[in-house]
């Protein structure tokens, strides 16, 4: 999550149950090829999961949030909460 | 950002940026919405559609009932297309929508059990009533649905 764009993709995946790779994409206002190379990391920490899928014949990617990945964001907020009330431990910035 | 230590202002901006990710997620719970209304509408429009066409046959004829039935297949097209265009769905959006649909079933079979044992619906009474009331059931029993497409479309 030590990435502002990994940190917006996490903060959107853990709203949704799934969301597919363009709503992903227009929210987090990045090109395909960096959403995909952010998405490789995120999978590769096992955060996020990617099913794909096709709709009306088109393929479709769908992403979501591990159970790790849900902990884990849950645990930088929780962080990220200490240190706006000012008494939390320094953190990197994300 | 940069590297570093976050300060308290940044992390409230992380945290506001956190809290905005939300909103575009809850917005396509919209699309449930337009899913439960389109439920009530086929519910709706079925039971007219038997209340017309069998209960009153002299009111509708073959090529009527092929284009009401028609109409009627239309509509759930329209509902599935919708439903392809859903690109997220929130978690608190997703069992609403189930919640909603397990409420309607267990609704809908009461008001027509309650319809039945009540003798709104009698086998005796006209056909031209007993077709009203059954349409008048039939709305009833989708309120669950209007009620739920109410919520989920409110939400931001």
């Amino acid at each position: 999550m030590g990435h502002p764009v990994r940190y917006s993709i996490m903060a959107l995946l853990a709203a949704a149950d799934r969301a597919e790779f363009g709503f992903v994409r227009d929210h987090v206002e990045v090109s395909d090829s960096v959403l995909s190379k952010q998405m490789s990391a995120l999978e590769d920490a096992a955060y996020v999961k990617v099913h794909k899928g096709y709709v009306e014949n088109r393929p479709r990617t769908w992403l979501s949030l591990t159970r790790l990945g849900r902990q884990r964001f849950g645990r930088h907020l929780a962080a990220l909460r200490e240190i706006a009330a000012g008494n939390g431990a320094p953190m990197a910035a994300s | 950002m940069g590297a570093g230590p976050l300060t308290p202002e940044q992390a409230r901006a992380a945290i506001a940026e956190a809290t905005a990710a939300r909103a575009p997620v809850r917005g396509s719970d919209r699309v449930f919405a337009v899913r439960l209304l389109a439920f009530a509408g086929a519910t709706v429009g079925l039971a007219a559609l038997i209340a017309i066409f069998g209960l009153l046959p002299a009111w509708m004829g073959p090529l009527e009932g092929m284009l009401a039935a028609a109409g009627l297949a239309g509509a759930v097209v329209l509902v599935l297309m919708v439903s392809t265009r859903q690109r997220a769905y929130s978690r608190g959006g997703n069992r609403l929508f189930l919640a909603i649909i397990l409420v309607w079933v267990f609704w809908g079979e009461a008001v027509l059990q309650g319809s039945f044992r009540s003798g709104w619906m009698a086998p005796s009474l006209p056909h031209v009533v007993r077709g009203l009331h059954f349409i008048f059931t039939a709305c009833i029993a989708v309120v669950p649905l209007l009620i739920g497409a109410l919520m989920l479309g409110r939400r931001r």
